[in-house]
């Protein structure tokens, strides 16, 4: 009954009720929507990669560094030497490194210049080593090796050929048309940057950058044959280096050491410290949006409570027959009390539903034009403790119009 | 005795040196169907809601079936209104947005006695002998007419077998026609329940339907100085 009579005064006022819920639902939407939005985001870049103890690259910010070398934002200012690759390559603390080559896209994709060792070392999340849908690694100059998102998109399979153009841009209007790549290899999907990305080889990256014609032997010769022709392919220079160690307790003397490097200056960075440095310049823009959706919520939340305290000044005939058939203060206080948390609990449902129905509209867009691969399964904890936060807020707030219909029941 | 006033004096907190009530004694025997008539703003609604304890009074005591209401708090004066004390107004006796069904029940819920719960069937048993069709009793009291409100307001107050029904010119809004419908069913229900009524009204020509008529002006010696 209590529910019932509740329910049905808010059905009475609808059109105030509406307006309020429609407030709140904004509200809501703006306050859950930031708040999935930053975890997903931080996760996001969190699980792009594991295991790289070391990014070297020509020198440079830190967090310049690791935003275009791991998350493909931006452009590198300067490259790195072959050379002094192979020199740090070669020392006796690097387990591995893979050297990669940026600068060329494919219908806004950007395309990475690697080695084979990127499909054999470089991991993301939890150390999850990357996989094939379908074939292989390039293993000759024009293969292309594609991820997931990028053959999803534009609906390449393995055999397809392409051409790659020069720059970053959507648009190019340098085309390198007389070499197309040819899909050897699919990867599968890793909600990281992979997914947007087209993998070549170093020397395939160079080639199309050579204006020689390159002998239709030498296209199937496999890259890491001793053929003496390939070795003009070799690049001069490449973006970055990502290394792993075969000691977490060299990291910092290498990084020492590449940091000195005398050949030319370079940066080494360690990920994990860059990212957390990246999370510090982002906290006071995440403490901003926090706190401007608390705010929206707020000023809702006292809209709420002045509908409230306005319907108490209507219903004053109601509460008084309500008093007369028995009903305690408390009664009444309650009633105030559950009619605010029912306006709350639609908001929270349906700011929710808006939240869900935008994040799947525009799922694919924050894909490919910012590469945030944001989940919409906004039903996690953390949201779920922000929607009983909401309730208590609620509470409180409709606690003024119903201690007014609570003191104002003895008098009439 | 149902109600007993003894010096009773109460005045409104912005105008506490006014009084607007000052009853030496007065009283009303069980069963007993009193009709009370005044000039407005005499203090009528005033002594209805001292009689269901709504208001406290300044001074002196009202016993309302042998039990004192100045010494119960609150909370038992509300039970005690909810079990033994019915109440039917000019206007505002439902809840608009509510039906005809919803309005008794929730007058009912208030009675902590289980013996006196009445579940959908029986009330809309009970709403067609007042003559409220099955479909009226769906629809929500403010789309009805005066008429058959004040109707379902005699079923919402007598629900919980009160032992007192204070009527505060109920009749006042309705066309001569209504006012017998509702004059014979209130009295039907009053002596099948054995209830005391305490009636007010301006319209002296239903006081003969009464044990007793009194003036207000006779008993509340604030008017008597008038």
């Amino acid at each position: 009954m209590f529910f019932l009579l509740a329910s049905k005064s808010l059905l009475n006022r609808k059109g105030s009720v509406f307006l309020t819920i429609i407030a709140m639902s904004v509200s809501i939407f703006v306050l859950l929507g930031v708040e999935h939005i930053r975890n997903q985001t931080k996760k996001n870049f969190q699980s792009t990669v594991s295991g790289v103890d070391l990014i070297v690259g020509a020198r440079t910010g830190s967090l310049n560094l690791l935003l275009y070398s791991v998350f493909r934002i931006g452009a590198p200012t300067n490259n790195l030497g072959w050379d002094s690759y192979e020199s740090i390559a070669s020392d006796q603390a690097v387990k591995w490194s893979i050297p990669i080559s940026l600068g060329d896209s494919h219908k806004g994709y950007r395309v990475i210049g690697t080695t084979e060792d990127y499909f054999t070392h470089f991991s993301y999340g939890a150390q999850k080593r990357l996989q094939f849908t379908s074939g292989e690694p390039f293993s000759r100059i024009f293969d292309v090796v594609l991820g997931s998102a990028v053959a999803e998109k534009l609906q390449y399979s393995i055999g397809t050929n392409l051409v790659l153009a020069h720059g970053l841009g959507k648009t190019s209007f340098r085309l390198h048309e007389d070499k197309p790549f040819r899909v050897v290899g699919i990867l599968a999907p890793t909600g990281t940057p992979v997914d947007q990305s087209l993998q070549v080889s170093l020397q395939g990256m160079e080639a199309i950058h050579n204006n020689q014609r390159i002998a239709q032997t030498l296209q199937e010769t496999p890259i890491n044959s001793n053929q003496i022709e390939l070795k003009q392919f070799q690049p001069k220079t490449i973006t970055a280096v990502m290394l792993g160690l075969t000691s977490k307790i060299a990291t910092f003397k290498i990084q020492r050491k590449i940091n000195n490097f005398s050949t030319e200056p370079l940066t080494a960075i360690l990920p994990g410290v860059a990212l957390s440095e990246l999370w510090q310049m982002m906290k006071v823009i995440e403490n901003t949006l926090r706190l401007v959706s608390v705010l929206i919520l707020m000023s809702a939340l006292l809209g709420l409570s002045a509908m409230m305290l306005a319907s108490i000044r209507e219903r004053r005939h109601e509460i008084y027959l309500l008093r007369v058939i028995g009903a305690p203060p408390t009664f009444l206080f309650l009633l105030i009390e559950v009619e605010a948390s029912l306006i709350s609990a639609i908001s929270i449902g349906s700011g929710t539903l808006a939240l869900l129905a935008g994040l799947l509209i525009t799922s694919d867009l924050l894909t490919s034009n910012y590469g945030l691969n944001i989940n919409a399964n906004i039903f996690v904890q953390n949201n779920l403790i922000y929607a009983f936060l909401i309730i208590l807020a609620t509470l409180i707030a409709a606690a003024i119009p119903s201690f007014t219909a609570y003191k104002n029941a003895d008098i009439h | 005795m149902s109600v007993n006033l003894k010096n009773v004096t109460f005045s409104y907190p912005d105008m506490p040196d006014k009084p607007i009530i000052a009853i030496e004694t007065w009283s009303i025997s069980k069963k007993e169907k009193v009709f009370l008539h005044g000039p407005s703003g005499g203090g009528k609604s005033t002594l209805l809601n001292l009689l269901s304890g709504i208001l406290q009074p300044d001074t002196g005591e009202i016993l309302v079936l042998n039990k004192n209401l100045g010494q119960m708090n609150n909370a038992e004066r509300d039970k005690f209104r909810a079990n033994y004390v019915g109440y039917i107004f000019q206007q505002f006796n439902l809840i608009p947005y509510l039906n005809a069904v919803e309005n008794i029940q929730l007058a009912n819920q208030f009675t902590k006695d289980t013996s006196k719960s009445f579940g959908q069937k029986d009330i809309k048993e009970i709403l067609h002998t007042f003559r409220i069709s099955d479909a009226d009793s769906t629809a929500p009291t403010g789309k009805l007419s005066i008429g058959q409100q004040q109707r379902i307001a005699i079923i919402r107050a007598m629900i919980n077998q009160p032992e007192i029904l204070i009527a505060d010119e109920p009749t006042s809004s309705l066309d001569e026609m209504n006012k017998n419908v509702f004059m014979s069913g209130l009295l039907e229900m009053i002596s099948k329940q054995d209830t005391t009524l305490i009636f007010v009204s301006h319209d002296l020509s239903l006081a003969h339907n009464f044990d007793r008529i009194d003036a207000l002006e006779e008993i509340n010696s604030i008017r008597k100085c008038h």
